[in-house]
């Protein structure tokens, strides 16, 4: 089990190598950082942009950039910002908790929704329940994300205004006066903080999910192994927990593996939305400025999220299926 | 005379579809007694199978059942799930085709034998796979105390089905219903499984209703036929009197395309041509007439109860079954225009 | 003996519409569908106001003049919605038929070649599928070459697509080419790319519809998430998403501004969703797919 997951990990190298070789490429290439003090008006003087010029490495070729960034973030500078005086490995860091605790929990609340619905639909198949829950998740599957957060900040400031309380936090990840808040009351505040965008965030994913478990379930009902457990005799009770749930959750690891991208592409929607200063508004304004050393860095770290999941995800497909174990 | 163990008495299965009700059984009966082997044959779509689910009410919910179904005199029908989870895998139990989707494959086969102990007796853990131990080793499973702790994708189709088997016969059952258990082995698989079969039977003391379209199968494990076709029984007699004097040109034109060793002199098979009929818009008369070389005008519009035949438990349906004393399927099928 | 039922045959294409047109939902949304894009494309023909007039009209909620109301400077939304329409219906389109082609014979090449030419060809969509298509594109889009434009949209979108596509078609032609007439076709002498032309592509051809329909759906949402960030389509022009960014900060005091463009993104990814379900059951009714 150990040597499967370093060997992934390991197999899993090259491609990060090669997806930040490329964004590096992609972001490096599709924009100049020095354009603003190029259009000023009077324009920079060339000093001023021979210096910027030689701090960015803008001079050297697309290989060379990407040979300094790249052993500079091995040792773990990620290199110059746009703006000199930014850290680019420290805010990375900063932001990523911000932005993971956001990822974390809405991916659990995703599939605790998902697998509930996906089994009752699946049981009741044809009833209403099931034919509105369709509905519902066709409908939150049409709705794009920042839509859905938008609707839900709005109703929660109106909740606020009516109610005269502050119930909901629709504005950043903490609150102003969290410095100054004990243990306790940090917590409070981060968790108030987290529940609008966590359920925005979630509702998409919930919707495709509950589609996939639903089907996923239904085929799991309708095999020659349930029907073997109930002609032993086993309750609808017991061939539910024992044998339906336990195999049909299995594709459902790799199917939240695969969404992890797209969740995260979705947090930094979110984020925007509801004003967090985490992971997107750091993407945002390192792409706005064409800061290439922070937004390879930032896609860097993407890709290891991401890569990180599938490896969790493989090892657990391969702790619940033992088909695969012995491969 | 052994006590009767199970009655189905006219059961009728339909499943409604988007075109219509598939009448999948039209009316079957037939009695089991105790210890008793029989062979219940016929094509895809003949209804044997829904009707041995029927017994175990394993059945889609959307399924519509009418008729009786009594086990020990005590009627099925129309009992909860609950109460049939108990009579299930206690006093009936049953085994499916396909060796490999009939079991779980994250659980070792030792735990889903235990499991099946467990579900009708409060036992430990332990005492049920001892239990589980004991059942492979009936069934003919070498290394049984390895085994048990075996996935099912380790095995080979053989055991798998065995320990099917195994499954089966854990809590005594009075009746073993085993559907098509080796239509999907190899041949020289089915010999080590049909085995199995018989001393999970000597074990257990338990009846065998055996379904199969394999008359082979039929013919050294069974002592009574059932054959039915598009819903229907259509011959039922001991095995000797359906192989050697079949009284219904359905029963005969199986045993004609069937290859014999015994029969020497025989130079081909002959197959019964065209195809079962579709069972969602039967029309009347005799379901076989389109296939049936003896059909005649009365055919087409009366279908045939089961009537006796050379005795009184050897009955057919078919009007003209006395015409078919001594005859082959040779000269009943052959030599004709392929039926409209 | 006359047998009581005659039958005629069925062509595939025949039987395929039929079982569309049984899904209710499916044919209902297909109605919308072509509604709304007759809403777009012909509705600015006979409406009174350009997309980008300016009336005397400032932020007036909706009423017979202007149906879905005026923004602050006095555009009519009602046009702004049938132009917005328009450009993300094309950029969704564009995408979708870049998407598709590309990952359709990438996916094809992979799956009937297999071996070591199929190992890299997906370990280059994994490379690919690594990095979040949002924060690529709004990289690229930020800065890039033709800024803004829809066509660069529709590029960049269709080129971060396309691996999805290819995943599906490989999947299909893995079990297509185990299929018999695959080896007939070998056997009478077929070369490979006869083979991928003539027999795979048909035969996949399903899956591939029902794969494009899909990656329009995503191709309006992917517009609206980089209009919305602000770095998709730009002002002047109009889209959906820009029209829904431009009012986020509406959605309490002007509701209208924000809510009618919304509901045509989520109509048209809606009626598109179901019309794409509709076509996979129409080209395989068996039941529910479960497999990646």
């Amino acid at each position: 089990m150990f040597a499967y997951v370093v060997r992934r990990m390991l197999a899993a190298i090259p491609v990060l190598i090669i997806a930040s070789f490329l964004a590096y490429a992609l972001v490096a290439l599709s924009g100049d950082p020095l354009e603003p003090l190029k259009l000023r008006n009077p324009p920079a003087p060339q000093q001023t942009i021979d210096l910027e010029t030689q701090r960015l490495d803008l001079d050297d070729n697309i290989f060379v950039r990407y040979w300094h960034w790249l052993t500079g973030v091995l040792h773990g500078d990620f290199g110059q910002s746009v703006q000199s005086s930014y850290d680019i490995g420290a805010n990375l860091g900063r932001a990523s908790a911000v932005t993971l605790r956001l990822v974390l929990v809405a991916v659990l609340l995703a599939l605790v929704l998902a697998v509930l619905t996906g089994v009752f639909s699946a049981v009741r198949q044809y009833s209403r329940f099931d034919y509105t829950m369709t509905f519902v998740g066709f409908v939150f599957l049409a709705m794009p994300s920042f839509w859905i957060a938008i609707v839900l900040k709005d109703l929660a400031v109106r909740y606020n205004k009516a109610t005269g309380t502050t119930v909901f936090y629709t504005i950043g990840e903490t609150s102003q006066n969290y410095a100054s808040l004990s243990p306790i009351g940090k917590f409070g505040d981060i968790l108030g903080h987290l529940v609008l965008p966590t359920i925005a965030l979630a509702l998409i994913s919930y919707a495709a999910w509950s589609r996939y478990q639903r089907a996923a379930m239904l085929e799991v009902l309708n095999s020659d192994y349930v029907r073997l457990a109930r002609a032993k005799g086993l309750t609808w009770r017991k061939v539910l927990i024992r044998h339906v749930l336990r195999t049909a959750l299995i594709p459902l690891v790799t199917v939240t593996a695969l969404d992890i991208a797209g969740i995260l592409g979705g947090a930094i929607i979110t984020e925007t939305v509801f004003n967090w200063n985490g992971l997107g508004r750091m993407l945002l304004t390192g792409v706005a400025r064409a800061d290439t050393n922070a937004v390879a860095g930032w896609l860097l770290l993407a890709g290891i999220v991401v890569i990180a999941f599938n490896v969790i995800a493989d090892a657990l497909y391969a702790v619940l299926d033992p088909r695969i174990r012995h491969e | 005379m052994t006590e009767v163990l199970l009655e189905v008495d006219n059961l009728t299965v339909g499943f409604p579809t988007e075109d219509g009700v598939v009448q999948a059984v039209r009316g079957v009966s037939y009695e089991v007694r105790r210890g008793e082997a029989v062979g219940i044959v016929g094509e895809s779509g003949s209804g044997k199978s829904v009707t041995s689910l029927a017994v175990m009410g394993l059945l889609p919910r959307n399924a519509r059942i009418k008729g009786s179904i009594r086990l020990l005199g005590e009627e099925l029908l129309g009992r909860t799930d609950t109460e049939m989870s108990d009579i299930r895998g206690r006093k009936v139990a049953m085994i499916f085709q396909d060796p490999l989707t009939s079991l779980n494959p994250v659980y070792t086969v030792g735990h889903q034998i235990a499991e099946a102990v467990r579900a009708h007796g409060n036992v430990s853990k332990q005492v049920a796979l001892k239990r589980a131990t004991d059942l492979l080793e009936v069934v003919g499973i070498p290394n049984p105390k390895l085994r048990i702790n075996s996935y099912p994708h380790e095995m080979s189709g053989g055991m798998r089905q065995r320990v099917v088997i195994a499954i089966a016969m854990a809590n005594n059952p009075d009746l073993i219903i085993a559907d098509e258990p080796t239509t999907a082995l190899d041949v020289t698989v089915q010999a080590q499984v049909l085995e199995a079969l018989e001393a999970a039977r000597k074990e257990t003391g338990a009846a065998l209703v055996l379904i199969t379209h394999d008359l082979g199968v039929i013919a050294g494990h069974t002592e009574r036929v059932c054959v039915m076709y598009a819903g229907k029984m259509v011959e039922t007699g001991a095995v000797d009197e359906i192989f050697y004097s079949p009284r219904m040109p359905y029963s005969l034109g199986l045993l004609g395309s069937l290859p014999r060793i015994d029969e020497s002199g025989r130079p081909r098979l002959i197959p019964i041509k065209g195809s079962p009929p579709s069972l969602l818009n039967l029309p009347p008369g005799c379901p076989f007439t389109p296939r049936c070389p003896k059909a005649r005008d009365l055919c087409t519009h009366t279908e045939p109860e089961l009537t006796a035949t050379t005795n009184l438990r050897h009955l057919a349906a078919c009007h003209f079954h006395a015409e078919l004393a001594s005859a082959t399927a040779e000269e009943v099928f052959t030599d004709l225009e392929a039926p409209q | 003996m006359s047998s009581e039922f005659t039958f005629r045959e069925r062509t595939q294409t025949e039987l395929v519409l039929r079982r569309f047109l049984r899904h209710k939902a499916a044919v209902i949304s297909l109605v919308l569908f072509l509604l709304v894009v007759l809403f777009a494309y012909a509705g600015p023909l006979i409406w009174q106001y350009n997309y980008d007039t300016i009336t005397d009209d400032l932020s007036q909620s909706p009423s017979f003049g202007h149906p879905f109301g005026t923004d602050m400077i006095g555009h009519d939304t009602f046009a702004q919605v049938m132009r917005g329409t328009q450009q993300s219906l094309k950029i969704a389109l564009a995408i979708a038929l870049i998407g598709t082609v590309l990952g359709s014979l990438w996916g094809a090449v992979a799956g009937l070649y297999r071996g070591k030419l199929d190992f890299l060809m997906m370990r280059i969509v994994d490379i690919v599928l690594t990095l979040p298509t949002i924060a690529v594109a709004a990289a690229v889009a930020a800065q890039g070459v033709g800024r803004s434009q829809w066509w660069a949209i529709a590029v960049i979108l269709g080129a971060l697509t396309w691996p999805y596509v290819s995943r599906v078609v490989r999947g299909v032609v893995l079990s297509l080419r185990e299929q018999e007439f695959i080896e007939a076709a070998r056997a009478l002498g077929g070369g490979n790319a006869r083979i991928v032309l003539r027999h795979l592509l048909p035969n996949a051809l399903g899956a591939i519809t029902v794969t494009a329909t899909l990656t329009i759906a995503a191709g309006i949402l992917g517009e609206a998430a980089l209009s919305f960030l602000g770095v998709g389509v730009q002002a002047p022009d109009t889209s959906l998403g820009l029209l829904v960014s431009l009012n986020r900060d509406a959605v309490n005091t002007r509701p209208w501004l924000f809510y009618f463009p919304g509901l045509f993104i989520i109509l048209i990814a809606l009626t598109i969703n179901f019309i794409g379900d509709g076509l996979r059951d129409a080209f395989d009714p068996k039941q529910t797919r479960v497999r990646q």
